[in-house]
């Protein structure tokens, strides 16, 4: 194995990493924030990408506003599925699983009655590609690093300094506290539940043009984001970045050598390792809590 | 005194739980079946039956122990597979590609070695995941995800070993019998029918052992209050151990069972797909009090099998409109009775208990004043 083919691994390691960071972030929020884990999570990715289909490659709308109508619309399912199912159930966890696993079933299910069995492409919005010495990358895929990063800042922006953010801390940590104080917690529920959603429903749109839109989409994220998260633990988002770095970095190398289902298996069993060690995820914060 | 003795048993009957009558019911069903069916469905009950056991050795994990496991269908498929691997091993053809199986299969070669070791892969397997997860303090959640992610990378895994499993379509088992490979070796459907239900009550038996033990009651212990119980100087990890593992052994027989009446086994057996399946037979049903997984089981499948030669003629895609139809039926299962149907049962049979042991007691203490 030579040199340069270890630098296009580790390269395209990095940015299926920013990838795997932008599909788990609203996982990891929606878990982190309201202890609620959101199995209808993929199948949200998988609407992402069914809106980013319709809307850019059927409708042409620019690319940079499809994205933020995703979210929008998204934002706005999520509101719905909080309102009507989740919020009966906070702090049961069997409950949530099943409830949000039924609407993952319904979810696939309405988008296979709805769309069939086709396979949709996305073409590229930026088709260049950029070479680094022997090294190359798709111009795209750095476009997908900065709008992973983009959601990044623009989550921690939201939770640590703007008002509102300061009332979904709040709520975390104290309930019944925040309750006597005046803030409206089920409002506060609501927009941190759909927040979480709405970043589903933009990683989707996002990842698109990465792979075939078709309504098994989903499935094919299931174990990647819920490894990420089990890994990263929910407690802090850095967690999710070093692990998103860790295990997409791990897989693009292993796959390298062998193929990419070992990868995934090796990778898998290596988190369940990790995970007996350090089980409140990678970066806990120590003393608080 | 033998009438005494007769007013006890009676006195005992009427006072089992309302699950009970049920099991009983079950039972005489399952027994008269094969007489009232044509061999359609004695097929099909067979398969269903070998699904019964697979539903209660999910019960045994979740209802119990609180242990919910979103990958239950990995030892399932674990099971079916060291049959199939086997018997396609025994029977190949002279110029099929493999004829030595790694050294951890080797057991395979003969008929029973398969048996034994279609039993003790989903048992090593449980046991090693059950090690590295509850030695550690990985809560429930993570517990589920954990087992959801593996169950899709065994689905994987079984395609991509194609070399062995035959990839996407999957092996084909042509005998029916429980040990023997021979080609001749086939049972009739009505014979296999009774075998599975053997094994079956054999289950059913070890799962009220394993609940009524003291086992059972620490097992229900962990699923009440985990750190009182490690307060009172139990070990949760072990007893969680324990039970996974034997969920594991139950789960390959059902695995194994159910690869000999149908005939085959692919990739679906070890994927999120009967995964979910089996969660959702178990919750429609109730967990926690064995009945439920056996009625939940018998009435989803016998309702998608009924609904399924109907709407064939009809559509073509009746799979995906019944995979709707389960996803509202857990939505409302969860909303409405999320005690599943035979909990509910339950709890209405004790709440009337109550009453009228509170009735009885109002009208004692008027009697004194």
């Amino acid at each position: 194995m030579n040199g340069s083919l270890i630098g296009q691994l580790l390269v395209s390691g990095v940015c299926s990493a920013f990838v795997l960071l932008l599909t788990s972030l609203g996982l990891v929020i929606i878990m982190g924030y309201m202890k609620v884990v959101n199995l209808a999570h993929t199948e949200m990715l998988m609407a992402g990408a069914f809106i980013c289909y319709y809307l850019y490659s059927v409708l042409h709308i620019p690319f940079v506003i499809t994205l933020i109508l995703a979210y929008g619309i998204s934002f706005l399912f999520g509101m719905l599925i909080e309102k009507t199912v989740i919020c009966h159930f906070y702090g049961k966890m069997a409950e949530t699983l099943l409830a949000t696993y039924a609407i993952s079933i319904i979810m696939k299910q309405l988008a296979l009655i709805v769309f069939g069995k086709s396979y949709n492409q996305v073409a590229y919005p930026v088709s260049s590609v950029i070479y680094l010495g022997p090294v190359y990358i798709e111009a795209y895929k750095l476009i997908l690093c900065l709008i992973s990063a983009l959601a990044l800042a623009g989550t921690l922006i939201f939770i640590n300094k703007t008002s509102m953010g300061r009332k979904i801390r709040s709520t975390t940590q104290n309930r019944t506290m925040t309750d006597c104080l005046g803030i409206d917690t089920r409002k506060v529920d609501t927009i941190t539940f759909s927040h979480g959603m709405g970043l589903a429903g933009l990683a989707g749109a996002a990842i698109a043009p990465l792979s075939t839109v078709t309504y098994s989409l989903g499935e094919s994220w299931l174990t990647n984001t819920f490894m990420n998260v089990v890994m990263g633990g929910v407690s802090s988002l850095f967690g999710t970045v070093a692990s998103s770095f860790i295990i997409q970095e791990a897989i693009s190398l292993i796959s390298g050598y062998s193929n990419s289902v070992t990868a995934q298996i090796v990778v898998l069993l290596v988190v369940i390792v990790i995970v007996r060690i350090k089980p409140e995820g990678l970066f806990t914060p120590k003393g608080r809590r | 005194m033998k009438e005494t003795k007769k007013n006890v048993f009676l006195q005992k009957f009427r006072n089992l739980p309302a699950n009970r009558y049920i099991d009983i019911a079950v039972l005489i069903f399952l027994l008269v079946f094969p007489f009232l069916c044509n061999t359609y469905w004695v097929y099909v009950m067979s398969g269903i039956m070998a699904y019964i056991i697979f539903a209660l050795s999910l019960d045994l994990l979740w209802g119990y122990t609180g242990l919910m496991s979103m990958g239950h269908s990995l030892l399932f498929g674990a099971g079916g597979y060291m049959i199939g691997i086997s018997c396609s091993y025994i029977n190949q053809a002279d110029w099929v590609e493999y004829d030595r199986l790694p050294w951890f299969l080797m057991p395979l070669s003969s008929e029973l070695g398969a048996f034994i070791m279609a039993l003790v892969l989903p048992a090593l397997i449980s046991l090693i995941i059950g090690f590295f997860m509850f030695s550690g303090k990985i809560k429930g959640v993570f517990f589920s995800l954990i087992t959801l992610a593996l169950s899709g990378v065994a689905e994987l895994f079984v395609i991509n070993q194609s070399r062995y499993t035959h990839g996407n379509s999957g092996i084909t088992v042509t005998n029916r019998t429980i040990i023997s490979h021979a080609k001749d070796a086939r049972m009739s459907d009505l014979g296999f029918y009774f075998v599975i239900l053997l094994f079956l009550i054999l289950c059913y038996a070890v799962c009220m052992l394993v609940v009524h033990s003291r086992v059972g009651k620490v097992l229900q212990a962990v699923r009440e209050n985990e750190e009182r119980l490690t307060f009172f100087g139990y070990k949760p990890s072990a007893f969680k151990m324990l039970i996974y593992t034997i969920s594991g052994v139950m789960a390959g027989l059902a695995g194994v069972l159910y690869v000999r009446t149908q005939g085959s086994v692919n990739s679906t057996a070890v994927g999120i797909n009967l995964a979910t399946l089996v969660l959702v037979w178990v919750a429609v049903g109730g967990r926690g009090n064995l009945t439920g997984a056996i009625v939940g089981t018998l009435v989803l499948q016998i309702a998608e099998t009924i609904l399924n030669s109907v709407f064939s003629g009809i559509s073509a895609d009746f799979a995906q409109y019944w995979k709707l139809v389960l996803g509202i039926i857990i939505l409302v299962i969860v909303f409405v009775i999320p005690k599943g149907i035979i909990g509910t049962i339950i709890d209405v049979q004790q709440k009337s208990k109550d009453r009228k042991r509170k009735e009885q007691i109002l009208a004692n203490e008027e009697a004194k004043l």
